[in-house]
């Protein structure tokens, strides 16, 4: 169970956003629209040969055993998924893609296998498959996996201190980097890492960051933490900004050139329930941003605390470009009781969406994802940008309410308008790309 | 906490004592030659009191009334002997020798039965299992199970490995498990099921989605119970022992004494288990570039090892008690864990890798656990047509779950890294857990007349949990938080037999009442927080049989059936799992159709066939349900249909000594939920369960090969299980879906028995898996192949 809890605790700093207030006024009119009725137009024919484009689609649904995966190939944006269509990828399974390939990682094997489609039949069949097992990569970490060139990818274990160059053409591994993580072990907590790579100076950024999962003894880091790698070098150096201590999920690289962090859910956790927290200017609740080689800009920092009035709020990526971001913010504190810190977000509470901008720190009212308690996965296509977002479906039968998830890719406009695309009833899309 | 106190106390002291002016009588029934003869029925004919011999021609009558009386004694190819025997205090027993009868015997209305036929004749949905060949045999209790029809077992490896069993489809916490009446986590075999010694076992007596109140547990969709032998002898016992592949020794030992005239009896048992599991399988170790190669490799992790002891002293037939036991027992294991369910399977044929693990594999997981208690067992005849059962008990047990290394192993047995964070199953881990649970199963049996009885039954079990995690220093470790669990599961039962035994019908009702509470120390407020929870439901059932004639019987019964909810569904885990205080119990609709015909008794060849239509109507089942931020709660969301058959039959004394027997059973275990995360899959078998299975088997007996009290059998068992998919059926390209494959295992071996006066001896050569099949129960859980077990068993 324990396993089960870090674990899931490790995804949520991947995933979370809920709802904003019913209550609210609504200053915009529902900006988003039902599933497309005809998705094609994010599918058009190749401009250079003219055939018709490959997507892939890969999602997840609940069996009694747990989630199953699945991915499947079609010529046009789904309009539904289809499992009886789709590769079946068991339990624990991640769904990338390159170029025309699409690899699935397998939590338990340690393996990342290679797929091709056949551009005709939309047939898969498997090419490779490399195992990291023995290198001390497997479990939930696929995720992490990198594709730079045809020849060359990374695939990361920070807090194993290793990462891991392979030819994914080959299917082979190339160079296993070795380093020290920088935190002894936590008895009362755990480190988690987020990561963006930068093709520009081909650096990769771990940003390190730590949930308290014990009372009531901090134990993490004393300053906000990031590992930046370089892989023409492949060494690891480690920077540090005293001006925050733990950081969001999401390493956000916005249009003026920076990478953004914001305070994650550990530092508001940590603040409030535990002692012996690094008092001083890393326990505010301070926006940072770095440049591409992951040098902090001393120069800037967002006060959350006052722009929000909140003790704590997340940030989220809707769409890979825009300066402005959504942040959610619970209409309610934490409770003063250990035991009750995730009553915040028990239940599907109401939550508030604000815009936040990162230049300036205006904030602005969102209603667009009203409805909505996640939006994840932001990509951009061919200059468009897309996410998935997802909401839980309540069926009331007398005293007895039952819910299952329905999940949505959906393309964003405008900034933060959705039109829905794919829908997935019982679990969440995981990836939609396109392979050609 | 002082109520529950009190009500088990007074259940224990509230029965009057009166006298009892019977004895009870014992002897063998032999041949002409002196060679016991097994299956004779004897009956007091006034009485109506009757038995059947055992194996060794043992029989014992209880409750004999004082005075002369006609005593007759019949068996199949003999003539019948009726005596007028006088009963007396002092009586002990008498002893008869049949003659070879020369012409076809008449058929005879048999009364006396064992407990094993007046199970199986009774109106309950049950199929008993005796262990009187098997305990002779090489095969543990998960193997045996698995002959029976409707019963799936499926296995995570070799002896000591975890196992699901699933009865006509339902598994987990649906189906519940008891050793002699009391749950088997009360007892020195809290291991598991089927880790428990075949030795230690007379029968096992499997109720099939109807259960009796008696087990006062809330069984979904049935129960399973077994049952220790039970002496009569002056003295008496069995020494086993049991060697061979994979370094596995299995020991059991147990003796038994009666002192007839003072009605004291003791018994003393004890068993050790230990294998190295080190059994080939195939695995797929990537070189230096990553690259998968296949080899087949032996398990060097996976070792088991259990001991236990127990011991009950009493006495029986007194004039205020027919009995009063006192046990005690203690039970200890370690298990080594090489791999999860789940080990990564791959299978690339055309990368040169068929079904082989890819994932690495644990070298130093441990899970250790001991239980211990002490029982105590009054029955007893209070006044003319009552009588009064009662089960009392004390279990503590603890596990722990050991897994801090460091090291990553390869499937070799070398280290191939340090890792800078502990633990291979997962994060590090090393958590006790202890149960304390305070039991009574209480049952006030009134005997209208003949024909009609009702049954009371008072089951109340108080349980306290509680943890600790190793890893945490300091007083606020979540896993302290301290559970209350209190059951209480009551039923009333008529029975009736009407129009001259032909019908006997059973119907009862059952009200299951729960109180949990639950206390958490929180830290931030240095604060006890409390919640408590009650519930109470009824149930309901009914079981009719009709004997349409000698040989052909119906039996049709029914029951909506309870599951309740654990402490951890209801509460949560004070983490990503959320509280559902409303969280209700799983309810089925449970329904069997059996028939049964035998051939003439009286016939050379004995043949039997039986069939079971099953049904069950399974709702509210309960489903962790996660959302997409990996926060958890547990629902009541989803429903399913379990409908399907079962043929079984058997002939023996064909070709002079041969038997054969087989079973098969085909199920359909569909979901139907129109609700909920598995709508879309509506009408899709249930993932991962087998969905059919036979069994087939025969013996060849000879007898006096060497010597007069000497025999030798051949036997050879089958077991198929057709494959089935790991995922939902609709879901997926055909070619891609994780299936469990089909599997065929068969198992073979021979038998000598000798008799040296009163002690049986035998010695059992088995192998196991004969054509070395590639056998998984899990997807990528590879289980042993060929193996071969010498057993020496003595029962005197």
């Amino acid at each position: 169970m324990r396993t089960i809890r870090l674990f899931g605790l490790l995804l949520i700093m991947g995933l979370f956003f809920t709802a904003c207030s019913d209550d609210d006024p609504d200053p915009d009119p529902d900006p988003i629209t039902q599933p497309d009725a005809d998705p094609d137009s994010d599918s058009d024919p190749d401009p250079d040969t003219g055939l018709p484009s490959g997507w892939l689609t890969g999602y997840r649904v609940e069996s009694p055993q747990g989630q199953l995966y699945y991915m499947e190939a079609s010529e046009n944006i789904l309009g539904e998924t289809n499992v009886s269509n789709a590769v079946e990828l068991g339990f624990g399974a991640r769904i990338l893609s390159f170029g025309e390939n699409p690899y699935t990682w397998n939590d338990e094997a340690g393996t990342l296998t290679k797929w091709s489609v056949d551009r005709t039949t939309l047939e898969f069949s498997i090419e490779g498959i490399i195992s990291f097992a023995s290198v001390g990569i497997s479990g939930n970490v696929g995720f992490g996996t990198r594709f730079v060139s045809e020849t060359k990818a990374y695939i990361p274990n920070i807090r194993e201190g290793v990462i891991v160059e392979f030819n994914p053409s080959l299917m082979e591994i190339t160079s296993v980097v070795n380093f020290d993580f920088p935190f002894p072990n936590s008895a009362n907590g755990f480190y988690f890492n987020n990561q963006i790579y930068v093709p520009e100076t081909e650096k990769f950024i771990f940003g390190i960051n730590y949930f308290p999962e014990v009372c009531c003894e901090y134990d993490g880091p004393d300053a906000y933490t990031i590992l930046v790698f370089d892989t023409a070098t492949n060494t690891v150096e480690v920077k540090q900004d005293q001006r925050l201590l733990i950081g969001e999920e999401a390493l956000i690289r916005s249009d003026d050139g920076f990478i953004y962090i914001s305070p994650g859910l550990g530092q508001a956790v940590s603040k409030k329930y535990l002692d012996n927290v690094p008092a001083g200017p890393s326990s505010e609740f301070n926006v940072l941003r770095m440049d591409l080689d992951g040098n902090f800009d001393p120069d800037y920092n967002l006060d959350l605390e006052s722009t929000l009035s909140k003790e704590f709020a997340r940030a989220f990526e809707i769409a890979p470009s825009g300066n402005v971001r959504p942040f959610i913010q619970p209409n309610s504190d934490f409770a003063d009781n250990w035991n009750d810190r995730f009553s915040i977000f028990g239940d599907f509470p109401e939550w508030s969406v604000v815009g936040v901008n990162y230049a300036t720190g205006a904030v602005e009212p969102l209603t667009v994802f009203d409805g909505f308690n996640y939006v994840t996965l932001p990509s951009n296509i061919d200059g468009v940008d897309y996410a998935v977002v997802g909401e839980v479906e309540v069926i009331v039968d007398g005293d007895t309410e039952v819910s299952r998830e329905i999940s949505y890719f959906a393309r964003v406009e405008d900034g933060f308008n959705l039109t829905l695309l794919t829908r997935n009833e019982g679990g969440t899309i995981r990836r939609v790309a396109k392979l050609w | 906490m002082r109520g529950y106190a009190i009500i088990m106390f007074m259940f224990i002291t509230s029965y009057p004592l009166l006298a009892q002016r019977t004895v009870k009588i014992e002897g063998r029934i032999m041949d002409g030659k002196g060679q016991p003869l097994p299956y004779a029925n004897v009956l007091i004919e006034s009485s109506g009191i009757g038995t059947v011999s055992e194996a060794n021609g043992y029989y014992v009558l209880e409750q004999v009334p004082l005075g002369t009386t006609r005593v007759t004694v019949t068996v199949l190819g003999f003539q019948s002997e009726t005596r007028t025997i006088t009963v007396r205090r002092n009586t002990k027993g008498f002893d008869f020798r049949l003659e070879e009868g020369t012409e076809e015997l008449e058929e005879v209305v048999v009364k006396g039965k064992s407990d094993t036929r007046k199970l199986r004749e009774s109106a309950q949905a049950v199929t008993v299992v005796t262990t009187e060949t098997v305990k002779l045999q090489t095969a543990d209790l998960g193997d045996i199970m698995a002959k029976t029809e409707g019963v799936s077992v499926q296995r995570a490896g070799g002896l000591g490995s975890g196992a699901r069993f699933a009865l006509n489809g339902l598994s987990g916490d649906q189906i519940r498990f008891f050793y002699n009446g009391i749950p088997l986590d009360y007892s020195p075999y809290a291991f598991g099921l089927a880790n428990v010694p075949v030795n230690a076992i007379e029968r096992v007596e499997v109720y099939k989605g109807v259960v009796p109140i008696q087990f006062g547990a809330d069984a979904l969709g049935g129960a399973v119970n077994l049952v220790p032998p039970q002496t009569n002898k002056k003295l008496g016992g069995s020494v086993s022992y049991q060697t061979g592949s994979f370094g596995t020794h299995r020991a059991t030992a147990n003796l038994e004494h009666y002192n007839e005239g003072s009605g004291f009896f003791a018994s003393l048992g004890g068993f050790y288990d230990y294998t190295d599991n080190n059994y080939k399988i195939d695995v797929a170790v990537p070189n230096e570039l990553g690259q998968l190669e296949q080899f087949e490799v032996e398990r060097f992790h996976d070792a088991y090892r259990a001991f236990g002891a127990n011991f009950a002293l009493g006495l029986r037939n007194k004039k205020w008690a027919k009995e009063l036991s006192f046990e005690g027992y203690y039970g200890d294991y370690d298990n080594e864990l090489q791999n999860s369910q789940a080990p990564g399977l791959i299978d690339a044929p055309q990368l040169g890798i068929n079904n082989a693990v890819a994932g690495s594999p644990f070298g130093e997981v441990v899970f250790t656990s001991f239980s211990t208690g002490a029982n105590l067992h009054y029955n007893v005849n209070p006044a003319p047509r009552w009588q009064i059962d009662l089960k009392t008990g004390y279990n503590y047990n603890e596990r722990e779950s050991f897994d801090v290394s460091n090291n990553l192993y390869n499937w070799f047995g070398e280290v191939v890294r340090v890792q800078n964070q502990p633990g291979e199953f997962g994060l590090a881990d090393n958590l006790i857990t202890k149960s304390e649970n305070v039991f009574v199963r209480q049952q006030t049996t009134f005997e209208i007349n003949e024909r009609h009885t009702l049954n009371l039954s008072l089951s109340p079990t108080l349980g306290f949990r509680t943890a600790d995690d190793l890893l945490i220093d300091g007083p606020f470790d979540p896993a302290l938080d301290e559970g209350r669990l209190f059951d209480f599961v009551s039923g009333l039962e008529y029975r009736a037999e009407l129009f001259k035994g032909k019908l006997e019908n059973v119907a009862f009702v059952k009200n299951y009442r729960q109180g949990i509470r639950i206390e958490s120390l929180d830290p931030s407020v240095d604060q006890v927080l409390v919640e408590e929870r009650s519930v109470s439901n009824f149930g309901a059932g009914n079981g009719l049989r009709y004997a349409w004639s000698e040989r052909f019987s119906t039996k049709l019964s029914y029951e909506f059936a309870y599951r309740l909810p654990r402490l951890d569904e209801i509460f949560g885990d004070g983490q990503l799992i959320q509280e559902n205080l409303e969280l209700r119990p799983e309810n089925s609709h449970n329904v069997n159709l059996q028939w049964n015909y035998v051939n003439r008794e009286t016939a050379r060849v004995q043949w039997q066939v039986q069939g079971n239509f099953f049904l069950r109507r399974i709702d509210d089942l309960i489903f962790l349900v996660v959302d997409a931020n990996d926060f958890g709660v547990f629902e009541n969301v989803w429903s399913a249909t379990s409908e399907g058959v079962e043929f079984s039959g058997r002939v023996a004394n064909i070709l002079g000594g041969l038997s054969l027997s087989g079973n098969v059973t085909y199920q359909e275990y569909r979901n139907t939920s129109d609700t909920g995360p598995f709508t879309q899959f509506r009408d899709d078998r249930i993932p991962n369960v087998p969905y059919f299975f036979a069994n087939g088997a025969a013996e060849y007996g000879f007898e006096d090969l060497f010597k007069q009290e000497d025999g030798l059998s051949l036997f050879w068992n089958l077991r198929h299980v057709g494959a089935f998919f790991v995922g939902w059926e609709s879901g997926g390209l055909q070619q891609f879906k994780a299936e469990v494959p089909d599997q065929t295992v068969h198992n073979a071996g021979i038998t000598y028995r000798m008799d040296i006066g009163k002690v049986q001896n035998s010695i059992t050569l088995e192998g196991h898996n004969l054509a070395d099949a590639k056998v998984f129960d899990f997807f990528g859980v590879q289980r042993p192949g060929r193996a071969v077990f010498v057993k020496l068993t003595t029962q005197f």
